[in-house]
């Protein structure tokens, strides 16, 4: 990609759009990644930034437009991309939510990208219409899709799948992990044949044998939190099985934003983890309610929210962890 | 007393929880404030700059999720405990082996938590 001398400023906490950022960007003259509007400021205040690409709804109300207009004020011809994921503008109609994770205040970035290729953040509900999506152009295309450590491509041609491959699997095995992933980077290129095939089938049988494996893999995991979500002695808001690195959530049960609230407890997981060895259990008390997490293999951590008692809600989730888990 | 020996206190304090290896007091922004650890070689700038800045991303994360603050959290590994309480900005953290007693170290946090936003 072209970007040749640009000086690229991103503001927002999500590690995985930075690292995906500073690749597209490679070379770049500067790609500085800051998580706060007044860093970003005091950097658009130093020197020159021709691209700020900004999250938008991370910030304190209003506080990310201003920075905007403060950018705009230092560089007129700062080219500004606004990104907001997907699962927090529910109100948005289908289609923009399809496709546009990413909205663009573009003059020379047109030249970058053109219109027939499209960065986005999307998430699980949207993944198989993206598919849908990209399949109807009737176009040949290769879907880029990287969540956490997992990073593969489909390849479509004319409607029909031709080929899946990720860093360890190809084919079938290939398409259906990725059809499974519940949040990621996606990036489409249009008119890229590929080099080998390994699947000949159309898009829809593919989606329909999807969603019948991920609900295969899915249910013992319903199973096991309705099960606790049952026999807890207190209120439980919600439950759900995810994964070590948390970008795949297996099954999930009850009320309340759980996304940032499992984001959360994973960081810290992950951050301790040097220090503590890897996490197997873990308490976290929020104002409103606690959060018990236990491991149960070792990929999956079972987390619940609830109010009450944190020594007994752990003695009965160890339970039936050990008791009920579908890997025991 | 000082400030500096307020805090030394209440480090002093947790200290005498069994199996601990060290403790320390830093704020949201990764700045260690007070520490007392137990392991000559041990990179304590680096262990409170660390958990104070997953704690300070949690916060920014948290804000409209409707779980409200973080208050405190204990995390268990195959290789020893952590255990952390939230005052504000100010972050008390505790690291330990795997016989670290949890039940007296929450309440023994507790009373720190009190005792810091009384210091401070």
């Amino acid at each position: 990609m072209e970007s040749d001398g640009w000086k690229i400023l991103y503001l927002g906490d999500y590690s995985l759009l930075s690292g995906w950022l500073k690749r597209v960007f490679e070379h770049s003259d500067l790609f500085v990644a800051v998580e706060t509007i007044s860093e970003a400021k005091e950097l658009l205040d130093r020197q020159p930034i021709d691209l700020l690409v900004i999250e938008l709804g991370k910030f304190r109300s209003g506080s990310d437009t201003g920075l905007i207009n403060f950018a705009r004020q230092r560089n007129p011809n700062i080219d500004i991309i606004c990104i907001k994921s997907l699962d927090s503008r529910k109100e948005a109609p289908e289609s923009e939510r399809l496709l546009m994770g990413i909205y663009w205040n573009l003059s020379k970035l047109d030249e970058l990208v053109q219109s027939d290729t499209f960065w986005g953040v999307t998430h699980a509900s949207d993944f198989f219409s993206l598919l849908q999506a990209v399949a109807l152009t009737g176009k040949s295309v290769m879907l880029s899709i990287h969540s956490g450590e997992i990073y593969g491509v489909i390849f479509i041609e004319n409607g029909v799948v031709v080929h899946a491959e990720t860093e360890t699997l190809e084919g079938k095995d290939a398409f259906f992990t990725l059809a499974s992933l519940s949040g990621g980077l996606f990036y489409v290129e249009e008119d890229v044949t590929a080099e080998k095939k390994t699947i000949d089938e159309p898009l829809d049988s593919l989606l329909i044998e999807a969603v019948s494996r991920k609900e295969e893999i899915e249910q013992p995991f319903y199973a096991l939190l309705k099960n606790i979500m049952l026999h807890m002695p207190t209120g439980v808001f919600w439950g759900a099985v995810v994964s070590k690195d948390g970008q795949r959530i297996l099954g999930a049960v009850g009320e309340g934003a759980k996304g940032p609230v499992i984001k959360s407890v994973i960081k810290i997981a992950q951050t301790v983890s040097e220090f503590i060895g890897e996490v197997k259990k873990a308490t976290f008390e929020f104002e409103n309610y606690h959060v018990a997490m236990e491991c149960i293999d070792n990929n999956l951590y079972v987390m619940m929210a609830f109010r009450g008692n944190p020594a007994l809600v752990e003695f009965v989730l160890s339970k039936f962890v050990s008791t009920y888990s579908p890997l025991s | 007393m000082g400030i500096e020996e307020r805090l030394m206190a209440i480090l002093d304090k947790l200290g005498e929880l069994r199996d601990i290896k060290g403790a320390a007091i830093a704020n949201t922004e990764g700045f260690v404030i007070a520490s007392r650890f137990f392991t000559p070689d041990f990179h304590e700038e680096k262990f409170a700059g660390m958990v104070s800045e997953a704690v300070a991303y949690s916060k920014r994360l948290l804000a409209e999720a409707g779980a409200g603050q973080m208050v405190s959290g204990i995390l268990e590994g195959d290789k020893g405990k952590i255990a952390l309480v939230v005052i504000g900005d100010f972050i008390i953290v505790i690291l330990g082996g795997t016989e670290l007693n949890l039940g007296l170290t929450r309440a023994l946090l507790q009373e720190s938590a009190r005792d810091l936003a009384q210091a401070s």
